[in-house]
């Protein structure tokens, strides 16, 4: 039966009566394209933001904060035991310990609110990725008056590498005579990161331990401890980080990243599927001109039906030439509406001219991705749509009868 | 052994005025190799008839009967028994456009065997012996009327049906046209035994076949 429907279908596409150039053909193409288009840019979209910034979050910050559960920070003893218990975890890829305090950063008459991070920046393997994201300058701290700054704060203070930077905390007060007087120290801008987070790249200052050490009044102390973990366990954090509390029983509080970001990437997936099923009904739409396509092939076919019926044909071999027929238009369609998707996705990716507000969306720019189960979903998803609307025009030919037509009835 | 019998066949159909009786108890044998001419005025329900007799529609009440076998148009099998059992020669060609001559004539035997090379050999073949092989790959809009009618009348022949019906099959064409496919048909008859029922209001066409039955008002009057 295959071979007869095979041969029709090929008969119909490649008529000489063109039927795919008539204007409701046209139209079910075209319709078809424009939503899967829509729905391929929209998932490149979601995906490929999702992605970055999952990428640009974990490769900025640590996996595992260890923070004292009591007030205060973490001294020697305490860094000492954690060391030696987290360097035994098969998951743990690098630790360092962090001092991290709020002050103001000023330059040329300008003043911006920033993050002081007191780190070892000697150490080889480091928790987070700030050193391999400098693009202007060094990342060498070795000098007590030396900073590395992140691209937006020094874009917002109109500084370049080389210029002078004040920081001022108040952390490190002092008493005088004038009154209280915060602590303020100028730095030499030694380098440039950009992470990607706006977030981040418009917040964080480097420096060394002992200028940190002493910007904030601690001495032996620090704010926290990083936890880099081996990428296959990533996704684990927030189980390593509460099996890790209760083994350490409860003296740390230990969070991760999950902690931080899970609601904001569970956001970004329920988001994701939303805008799948709301971008599906523009198929289901498109799906009408599919139904109002197949009629009008039926009724222009209505007297060849007729007589094939009269030569033996049943309604069902009929029926499964209409729908086969069909879902070759639609493979076609569909296949182009994601080819364009593609394109006009990576367009958005590459132009200037439209960027986000990085304030906003953590990005400032589009970046899309494309997954092969995203490929599948959306291929699947709109042939079923578009197949199952063909199939109500098909009642027409079961009905059909062949009197009617010999007649010249409608 | 009648190769088609009618016994008592009725038909009617539902109007705005009423219900019309199209056919009021026909009774007919039909022996294989015969050649029958249904005539009659517009509107006699010759073409009814033959599409009771062709399985296409179904009779009020009333039997038909092939080889002694009882028949409806509701039978499971009734694709296959049209497709092999009976060919349909109609007033118009009802050629499908798409296709070309051999196409057009292998199509009821492709339906039948999914063999489409065997389909256009056999087709070929008829389109030797009916004159048409140089017209084999035209498409109906590129053949004359009566080149089409004989296109549909070896559309009707490639399953070797052991009946034929045709619905003045030459009401569109001329009288030198019209003669040559009555010819052609006759000549069939003698040839191949073929079996012809052929409904046609032209008295002279009727003269032609073994026998004829004349409708009037749903009755057979002679």
């Amino acid at each position: 039966m295959y071979k007869v429907i095979i041969y029709f279908i090929k008969k119909y596409i490649f008529s000489n009566r063109k039927e795919w150039l008539r204007s409701d053909s046209v139209f079910m193409v075209v319709g078809i394209i424009v939503s899967v288009a829509t729905l391929t840019i929209a998932q490149a979209i979601f995906e490929g933001y999702e992605t970055v910034l999952k990428e640009t979050i974990l490769g900025a910050n640590s996996h595992i904060y260890v923070f004292l559960s009591s007030d205060g920070y973490l001294n020697k003893d305490n860094l000492a035991e954690l060391d030696e218990f987290l360097t035994a975890q098969p998951e743990v890829a690098a630790i360092s310990p962090i001092i991290i305090t709020q002050v103001m950063a000023s330059g040329n008459g300008k003043i911006k609110g920033a993050l002081l991070r007191g780190i070892n920046w000697q150490q080889e393997n480091q928790p987070t990725l700030y050193r391999e994201k400098v693009f202007a300058g060094t990342y060498d701290l070795s000098d007590e008056n030396s900073t590395v700054i992140g691209s937006k704060l020094a874009q917002a203070l109109n500084i370049k590498v080389g210029d002078k930077i004040k920081l001022i905390s108040p952390m490190n007060s002092k008493m005088t005579p004038m009154g209280v007087k915060p602590k303020q120290q100028e730095f030499t801008v030694g380098g440039l990161y950009e992470s990607g987070m706006y977030d981040y790249d418009s917040k964080y200052v480097f420096v060394n331990y002992a200028t940190a050490a002493e910007f904030s009044a601690m001495e032996d102390e620090f704010s926290m401890l990083e936890v880099k973990l081996k990428p296959e366990f990533i996704e684990k954090a927030d189980y390593l980080a509460y099996r890790w509390q209760v083994f350490l029983d409860y003296q740390y509080q230990i969070s991760s990243w999950i902690d931080f970001n899970g609601n904001l990437f569970s956001l970004l997936t329920l988001e994701k599927w939303v805008i799948f099923i709301i971008l599906s009904f523009l198929i289901l739409i498109a799906s009408f001109n599919v139904v109002s396509s197949v009629s009008t092939s039926i009724i222009e076919k209505r007297q060849e039906l007729g007589i094939l019926k009269a030569f033996g044909a049943s309604h069902q071999l009929l029926q499964k030439i209409f729908v086969g027929k069909t879902l070759i238009i639609s493979v076609i369609a569909v296949s182009l509406g994601q080819i364009l998707g593609v394109l006009i996705a990576k367009f958005l990716s590459w132009q200037k001219f439209f960027v986000l507000k990085g304030d906003v969306y953590f990005l400032d720019k589009i970046n899309v991705q494309f997954s092969v189960l995203s490929w599948l979903l959306i291929l699947g998803v709109s042939l079923s749509i578009v197949i199952l609307a063909s199939f109500i025009p098909l009642r027409k030919i079961s009905t059909l009868e062949i009197t009617d037509i010999l007649r010249g009835k409608n | 052994m009648s190769l088609l019998k009618v016994e008592n066949l009725c038909k009617s159909y539902r109007e705005s005025t009423g219900k019309l009786e199209v056919l009021k108890g026909i009774n007919l044998a039909v022996e294989s190799g015969e050649m029958i001419a249904i005539t009659g005025e517009s509107g006699s329900g010759k073409s009814t008839l033959l599409h009771l007799l062709g399985m296409l529609d179904s009779a009020d009440s009333g039997e038909i009967f092939y080889f002694e076998k009882l028949k409806k148009a509701t039978d499971k099998d009734i694709n296959e028994f049209r497709n092999k059992t009976i060919g349909f020669v109609f007033q118009f060609h009802y050629l499908l456009e798409d296709f070309t001559a051999e196409e057009n004539i292998a199509m009821p035997m492709f339906l039948a065997t999914h063999n489409f090379g065997k389909s256009l050999k056999e087709a070929r073949n008829l389109l030797h012996s009916f004159d048409l092989y140089g017209r084999r790959e035209h498409y109906p809009n590129q053949l004359s009327g009566g080149e089409q009618q004989r296109v549909a009348v070896a559309r009707a022949l490639i399953n070797k049906p052991e009946i034929v019906f045709a619905d003045e099959p030459t009401g569109n064409l001329d009288a030198k046209h019209s003669d040559e496919l009555i010819g052609l048909l006759v000549d069939l008859n003698k040839q191949n035994n073929q079996t012809f029922v052929m409904v046609t209001h032209n008295l002279e066409i009727a003269d032609k076949m073994h026998r004829k039955f004349h409708l009037e008002y749903g009755v057979i009057i002679k």
